[in-house]
């Protein structure tokens, strides 16, 4: 196991993913938990890397272009809504918006 | 890396041919660029962008029909597909649409905030873009972008009244759910790449053929359930049903109901093209993968029809209301989209996946209508009276005869009752659960029990508003949005009248590109590679 190999990266991305999953599922803060799901497209990416790698086509490494696009896109959307929230209750918990429900 | 200086040097242009068949799209960009531009020309807006994205669909919605089916099949390599599925679906998002702006004139245009137009036609626009493209993806990067095209301009639009607090908590709540499962279906994507080394998923070479000849794993389940996770989603398929009602009570109506046909739609249609593609690929044959999967989509489909029927049963928001039902409603839809992954009919001679892609496109073009007509009105009296509480329906059979008749006639159909088109789509539903046998009777009785439990919901609206009685003002709603609602409604008698040609007609657009449909075994097994 001295070589780098396909499962080492595939290992990252997951493990980043995972992190992400349950950091967004544990967390009550919104900005940790919009964080968490970057967390989780960043582990697709190098998903994404990897396999374009050992297919030895451009496909994955093109895929991971636009899943950086997307992944800020949802970003930019996230953080924008995050201000306006805050300003409204003066919080980040998002705890604090259960008004809805039934 | 021998493939980089060819991706280098022979850059793509696509002519004539492979755009003409997404001009609908063009349209909607042009319509998009110029909804941007017209503040610059006008005072005041709102009004006008209202005309302009009006125009541009229209302008689209008459180029499905010049344009028609392109019979060329596959379109930029490989990305897109025109076939005919994706032409009906087309066609009726943008008569939807055309409905959504003109509801939008009756109920929400006088309150807008000046200035706010360009922005939300935009984002609608954009939104429709994408759910358009869904139904055209035949490539996995496609289908991603296509999914948050969707995406991204509905979480805006979501919370687009700033200032009103649950408009602002649906938004939250929608684009927290909608982020994490499209980073697992984007997660399970990548499984799919990483199995088989191609993003195309019709064609030779692609998923589904070697889906077929390698047989299916572990990661290949994984992938296929992250997968059913981000389009579930969309679809709001129970369990990822939670963000429906949140949304559909704080957003503004018309976006309520804009999501609540065109994002489920798209979902299901776009579902419906990728199981096509591993049936077919895998020729109808009751392989164990085929057959799981048929039993997965069945079992969601009846746990979220049964979810979404019972908890709409203590709603007293019409909207929540409204939202429960359509959930409902994606669920009698996805028991269907089950049978397209079914091996034959009882029958030898019934082309039962057909058969399925008709019944759903049918269900889709008058649940349309159904709920176009049942949003508008609850829009108007909204708008009227500043009310969403059922409660606060009372005595509208006398305050307004056409209103509580139009939300009548549509609460009817979305039932199944017969003098609406919503009776044919239900029979549709059961004949077609039936011809296929076995435990599907199971989804028959489901089904049939769920319509049940939902005709005490929908008529307890429609009692509230015949027999309580009330001393509050008669309404007279704005002749625009009157005008959609009495259509909807006309449409939905006239649906039931004509479900023959119009039937016929859902049949024949019934077909995916790439997919062998019509021949079961015989050419299929032929062509495939040998062992």
């Amino acid at each position: 196991m001295t070589e780098l190999a396909l499962q080492h990266y595939l290992g990252v991305g997951a493990i980043l993913f995972v992190i992400g999953l349950i950091g967004f599922m544990t967390r009550r803060n919104l900005i940790v938990m919009f964080l968490c799901t970057e967390l989780m497209f960043q582990g697709v990416a190098i998903n994404l890397i990897a396999f374009g790698r050992y297919h030895q086509n451009l496909a994955g490494q093109a895929f991971t272009v636009f899943v950086l696009v997307i992944a800020a896109a949802e970003a930019s959307l996230a953080l924008g809504l995050v201000v306006l929230l805050f300003r409204q209750k003066n919080t980040l918990d998002a705890d604090a918006w259960r008004e809805l429900r039934g | 890396m021998n493939t980089l200086p060819v991706a280098i040097g022979l850059p793509y242009v696509p002519d004539w041919g492979q755009l003409r068949a997404f001009a609908p799209e063009l349209w909607l960009i042009a319509a998009i660029v110029a909804v941007l531009l017209t503040p610059f020309f006008v005072k005041k807006p709102n009004a006008a962008c209202g005309w302009v994205a009006l125009v541009g669909l229209l302008a689209a919605l008459v180029s499905v029909f010049v344009v028609g089916v392109d019979g060329t099949g596959e379109h930029f390599r490989g990305l897109m597909v025109a076939d005919p599925v994706s032409v009906f679906w087309k066609g009726l998002l943008l008569m939807f649409v055309i409905g959504i702006v003109l509801m939008w004139f009756s109920t929400t245009a006088p309150t807008m905030h000046q200035g706010d137009g360009p922005e939300f036609f935009t984002l609608l626009l954009g939104a429709t873009l994408g759910m358009s493209l869904m139904a055209s993806t035949s490539n996995l990067l496609m289908l991603v972008i296509a999914v948050e095209l969707a995406s991204l301009p509905s979480y805006v639009l979501a919370g687009f009244r700033k200032t009103h607090l649950a408009g602002a908590e649906a938004s939250l709540k929608y684009i927290l759910f909608g982020a994490a499962t499209s980073s697992i279906m984007v997660y399970g994507l990548s499984m799919l790449y990483g199995l088989y080394g191609t993003l195309q998923i019709d064609g030779p070479g692609g998923l589904a053929q070697q889906i077929a000849t390698s047989g299916g794993s572990a990661l290949l389940w994984m992938a296929i359930f992250s997968l059913i996770v981000g389009l579930g989603f969309k679809i709001s398929a129970v369990p990822f049903h939670f963000w429906c009602p949140d949304v559909f009570e704080g957003a503004s109506i018309e976006v309520s109901a804009f999501l609540s046909v065109a994002s489920k739609g798209a979902g299901l249609v776009l579902l419906m093209r990728v199981m096509m593609s591993f049936a077919s690929a895998q020729a109808y044959e009751s392989t164990p993968l085929l057959n799981h999967l048929a039993v997965l989509l069945g079992v969601l489909g009846a746990i979220t029809a049964t979810v979404g029927n019972t908890a709409a049963f203590v709603q007293r928001n019409i909207k929540r209301l409204l939202a429960y039902s359509s959930i409902a409603h994606a669920g009698y839809m996805l028991c269907i989209v089950s049978l397209l992954v079914r091996g034959p009919a009882v029958k030898a001679d019934l082309d039962l996946a057909s058969t399925a892609a008709q019944v759903v496109l049918f269900y889709l073009a008058v649940y349309l209508f159904m709920n176009l007509g049942a949003f508008t009105v609850a829009g108007l009296i909204e708008r009227e009276t500043g009310t969403e509480r059922i409660a606060d329906y009372a005595g509208m059979g006398r305050r307004s005869p056409l209103m509580a008749f139009c939300l009548s006639a549509c609460l009817f159909s979305l039932v199944g009752l017969p003098p609406f088109a919503g009776f044919v789509a239900k029979v549709n539903v059961f004949w077609a659960l039936m011809q296929n046998g076995s435990w599907w009777w199971w989804l028959v009785g489901v089904i049939g029990v769920n319509t049940v439990l939902s005709l005490y919901y929908y008529v307890r609206v429609i009692k509230v508003m015949y027999l309580d009685d009330s001393s509050s003002a008669p309404i007279w709603p704005h002749p625009l949005g009157a005008g959609v609602a009495v259509v909807c409604a006309a449409i939905l008698v006239f649906m039931l009248i004509a479900f023959g040609p119009i039937n016929r007609l859902a049949g024949h657009y019934s077909h995916f590109y790439g997919v062998d449909q019509t021949t079961f075994t015989a050419e299929f097994s032929s062509s495939q590679p040998p062992p």
